[in-house]
């Protein structure tokens, strides 16, 4: 019994340390191709990328004409932050459908639309410089009441 | 695998391998390392986490004392269960951190053939590791034309601290005047390149010389080669812990002294952090 136990057991930790062995190779993958943070999700890259750094920029649109929302209070200022950290994190991953849903709440004249221009400075070492990745999200907003 | 690790096998009722140690020590260090990450963000994390983290690292101690293995690994899995929760932000170190303990989990370390496959299993994950962080640099090239020291020359004042001496007045000035948004980093120094290309071959050589036969000296040299590496990266957390990994493989005792002064280590940086946030500079 003692031994089909630590049979299994062995079975166990071979399954875990093959998980640890290909997690780095699934993680390097999904940093080339999803752009995720290659610090974090238990990633090695720390100490072998520069980190990435992203903003979000907010434009709504009004009548055809695009206005930049610069946050102003604290609240704000922190919302894009939190987002544009998930988004540094994600790469791809990151959908801005939360962020456009409390701008809408708490924006007083309804936009027709709301765009949200994800920057992403990512480093490239082919050309071992930074280079930017700009994705755009467009939400178009209904104004029927509920 | 297994059978390349018969020369880890350890002897009958050796008490030099404390398995319990070095899990004290890995649970005690995901709370400083949380600490360590919170204390700049708000003031009520700070007071919350300081306080749960020392009820932890006391219980931790408690536990050793009273060598309840039970306590212990309940204490394992509420750490890895907290720790998960934030994976989002979960970094190199830590990651190597919450595998060793999820590994040894598996295992009653009261029985002796378990307690010397899990010192087999947690060989294996630290070898991994070390070679990991050499193959990594391989596959992302950016230490090929010494791109990534280049930057953390021009970004981090702890590696400028070093270089320059290192460089010339000429070289060093332009790495410094590099735009990192706009300028190539790459260089053509000889001593970037050499530091850059080294390490990634020693991160490659020596965990395949401690996988093939178990040398004592091998560890050493791994030993000595982190503690250099560090006082240009300092990355503390990392040092420490991967120190005692690896000092942990050599056949040398491994008790309470060493997890205590480890800890104590990771302690003061987190509580001279928190009492002066500027005191330890950001990467």
């Amino acid at each position: 019994m003692d031994n089909e136990t630590l049979i299994t057991k062995k079975r166990i930790s071979i399954f875990l340390l093959s998980i640890f062995l290909i997690w780095p190779l699934i993680h390097t993958y999904l940093v080339f191709k999803y752009e995720i943070n290659p610090w974090k999700f238990f990633g090695w890259s720390m100490y072998i990328s520069p980190s990435t750094a992203t903003t979000i920029k907010v434009i709504a649109k009004v009548n055809n004409k695009n206005h930049y929302l610069e946050p102003k209070t604290s609240t704000q200022k922190a919302l894009l932050k939190d987002h544009a950290t998930y988004s540094n994190n994600y790469g791809k991953f990151y959908e801005p459908n939360k962020l456009v849903e409390e701008i809408i709440q708490k924006i007083d004249k309804k936009p027709d639309a709301i765009k949200i221009i994800v920057e992403k400075w990512i480093f490239s070492p082919h050309s071992t410089s930074y280079k930017k990745s700009t994705k755009e999200y467009t939400y178009n907003i209904s104004h029927k009441n509920n | 695998m297994y059978k390349i690790l018969r020369n880890y096998d350890i002897e009958e009722n050796n008490e030099k391998y404390k398995i319990h140690y070095l899990l004290i020590l890995l649970i005690s260090s995901i709370y400083i390392n949380f600490l360590y990450a919170m204390i700049e963000s708000s003031v009520f994390y700070r007071t919350i986490l300081l306080t749960f983290s020392l009820y932890i690292l006391n219980f931790c101690y408690l536990v050793f004392k009273y060598k309840s293995l039970f306590a212990l690994k309940f204490c394992s899995i509420v750490s890895l269960l907290f720790f998960f929760n934030y994976a989002e932000f979960a970094s190199n170190h830590m990651g190597l951190v919450s595998w060793l303990i999820l590994l040894t989990l598996v295992y009653d370390l009261r029985k002796t053939q378990e307690k010397k496959e899990v010192y087999k299993v947690l060989v294996i994950a630290i070898i991994i590791f070390f070679f990991f962080t050499g193959f990594q640099k391989l596959i992302y090239g950016t230490y090929f034309k010494s791109q990534f020291l280049v930057y953390m020359i021009n970004s981090t004042e702890r590696f400028a601290s070093v270089f320059k001496y290192i460089l010339s007045d000429v070289e060093f000035k332009r790495i410094l005047s590099l735009n990192l948004q706009k300028d190539s980093l790459s260089s053509n120094n000889l001593t970037l390149l050499f530091t850059s290309n080294i390490v990634i071959l020693f991160e490659l050589i020596v965990p395949i010389l401690m996988l093939i036969k178990r040398n004592e000296n091998v560890i050493y040299i791994a030993m000595i080669f982190t503690i250099c590496i560090q006082i240009v990266a300092r990355e503390y957390f990392f040092a420490i812990i991967f120190l005692n990994c690896l000092y942990f493989l050599t056949q040398k005792r491994y008790d309470l002294r060493i997890i205590f002064i480890s800890n104590l280590i990771l302690s003061s940086f987190t509580i001279f952090k928190y009492f002066n946030p500027e005191w330890i500079m950001k990467p």
